[in-house]
């Protein structure tokens, strides 16, 4: 915005100083005037005096005709500076308006998703001036975090303008794909497209499995976000170009396994290039050290913008300051066991032992055991028996995923579409006669496990099983 | 899995030794078959040394159930450890068996 207002605000001075040179004009003016009256008034007695001559007074005529024009030229100015005034003023209350749109577009209430035990998240966004180029983003959708930080180069309305269309980007085109490096692409084309002004945006996107906690990211050019496993050290990240500058280029992407209880803290450069009055930087080492890696997002992100604060003092802001902070509590992949067994009764025995070095592991007791055993098995020999066609060749795939106080079966296979939570609920108070030979297995594995869905996805029938120890 | 069957005064006694999986129960059905001829008279299941059964193993004991009902016999489950115990109560075969 810088031009313009300075423009403004150069009229309003000059148009200031003209009032007040005018005022001291007429002041003066008025006094000569006066004085000249008096003593026209004075020597016309003594008519020999040439105070009191027709020319004297026609000087007195002329300044008072000077005094008028002065007059109405004074009061022109101070139209003059009302307007520049208005102007300014309307300015003002349009880029309210424009930072509170702008605000409105990140998300911005803390915590953003209070159901989910698995995220605590928070995020600031402090512009330098009313409007900023700096932004974030995230939402939740399939069970995947995507989330994003980006600085558009430049400050102010320019900027807050490319900022806006970066959002909806992110927001659209991460709609239907989880691939990062695709999203990142898509978005880089879109916006080099027509940017005749080379604004261009450094980015970063991630999308987190939060049943998994596989972080799969791309980074276009920004710092690099910093995680908090059992240490603090900055993610590794590929130098891929910015996004904004030329099309059809492919950019990399990345992954990373979170576990239960890390972090990921992203910032732009404004944290670290926050300048106190001697001009020395906040820089990456004062902003780790802040960081700790048992504490609430809520409280990382205040720690950090108060030590910011704090270092820069009095120094006017001239960059801005964006961060978001996600701590993962999710089961991450824990640690996984996996097998996979021929569509053949036979194989249930190697089942049983699957489960077994299992529960030898979690030093689970015999009957939780038995109870696993069970629920396993009747999942299973339900996908041997029924899945694929009679003599046809097929595999079950059974996974484990062991966290602290849940154990999570997934049992997938690629037979014929059947959801058997779908089975009807045996009448256990049945008479002998009534009661019908089968249809026990699934009754079972409901009863033993604390929860149980069925999902069909990509041609495959999935089973996932929940078991809390 | 082992089904040792022993007759004594018109009590037929089959001890279940093992693990009743789905895999056992196929090898064992033959075992069961001969019990069903025997459904007319008493069948005790000594499940002393039963470890684990699922609703494959459970198709034999209502199976069995049935055709003693039809038959007039009666089949008597004995000393099931808890886990199985649980597993009867669970698919309400305690209604249906008696259990000692």
């Amino acid at each position: 915005m810088g031009q313009k207002e300075d423009n403004l605000y150069q009229k309003a001075k000059r148009a200031l100083k003209a009032r007040l040179s005018m005022i001291i004009i007429i002041v003066v003016a008025f006094i000569l005037e006066g004085g000249g009256l008096l003593q026209y008034y004075y020597f016309r007695r003594e008519s020999s005096s040439p105070l009191a001559g027709p020319i004297f007074l026609g000087l007195l005529v002329l300044g008072l005709i000077m005094i008028v024009i002065l007059m109405i030229r004074a009061t022109k100015n101070m139209k003059q500076l009302g307007e520049v005034t208005a102007t300014k003023e309307r300015m003002e209350s349009e880029l309210a308006v424009a930072r509170n749109i702008q605000m409105a577009m990140i998300p911005k209430i803390f915590p953003p998703f209070p159901e989910r035990s698995d995220l605590d998240m928070h995020a600031g966004l402090v512009p330098a001036k009313e409007v900023g180029g700096d932004l974030y983003d995230f939402y939740i959708r399939d069970e995947k975090l995507l989330f994003c930080i980006g600085d558009v180069s430049g400050k102010g309305i320019p900027a807050s303008l490319l900022m806006a269309v970066t959002r909806a980007l992110f927001r659209t085109l991460s709609g239907h794909e989880d691939s990062p490096a695709k999203i990142v692409a898509a978005m880089n084309d879109s916006l080099s497209e027509g940017n005749e002004y080379n604004y261009f945006v450094t980015f970063f996107l991630g999308v987190l499995d939060l049943g998994s906690g596989r972080l799969r990211y791309c980074n276009a050019g920004h710092n690099a976000p910093v995680m908090l496993t059992d240490r603090i050290s900055p993610l590794k990240v590929e130098p891929n170009l910015p996004i904004g500058i030329m099309p059809r280029i492919s950019f990399k992407e990345q992954e990373f396994q979170l576990r239960h209880d890390d972090a990921i803290f992203l910032y732009t450069d404004g944290i670290t290039e926050a300048e106190n009055l001697a001009h020395q930087l906040f820089g990456e080492e004062r902003m780790l050290s802040v960081l700790h890696t048992r504490r609430s997002a809520d409280e990382q992100v205040k720690n950090i913008l108060n030590a910011v604060s704090a270092f820069v003092g009095d120094a006017p802001q001239s960059d801005d300051k964006t961060l978001l902070f996600i701590h993962y509590m999710g089961d991450g992949a824990m640690e996984q066991r996996h097998i996979v067994l021929h569509n053949d009764v036979r194989q249930i025995p190697q089942l049983a032992h699957f489960v077994e070095a299992i529960a030898d592991e979690k030093k689970l007791d015999q009957s939780l055991t038995m109870s696993l055993n069970l629920a396993l098995e009747e999942a299973v020999t339900n996908v041997i028996l029924y899945a694929y066609p009679e003599g046809a060749d097929g595999l079950v795939d059974v996974e484990a995923i062991l966290a602290p106080g849940k154990l999570t079966f997934i049992i997938s296979d690629s037979g014929k579409a059947f959801d058997p939570t779908s089975a009807s609920v045996p009448d256990l108070t049945a008479s002998l006669d009534e009661r019908p030979i089968g249809g026990l297995g699934i009754h079972l594995v409901r009863q033993l496990m604390d929860s149980v869905d069925y999902e069909r996805r990509d041609g495959k029938n999935i089973l996932t099983m929940i078991k809390n120890i | 899995m082992e089904v040792n069957i022993t007759k004594e005064n018109g009590v037929v006694t089959a001890a279940l030794i093992g693990r009743l999986d789905t895999p056992a129960a196929v090898e064992v059905a033959p075992r069961f078959d001969a019990l069903n001829a025997d459904a007319s008279e008493t069948i005790i299941l000594d499940c002393k040394d039963l470890e684990y059964i699922s609703s494959s193993g459970l198709r034999l004991f209502l199976t069995l159930r049935k055709t003693a009902s039809d038959r007039g016999g009666k089949v008597i489950v004995r000393s099931i450890n808890h886990d199985i115990r649980t597993v009867f109560m669970m698919t309400g075969f305690l209604n249906l068996f008696v259990v000692e």
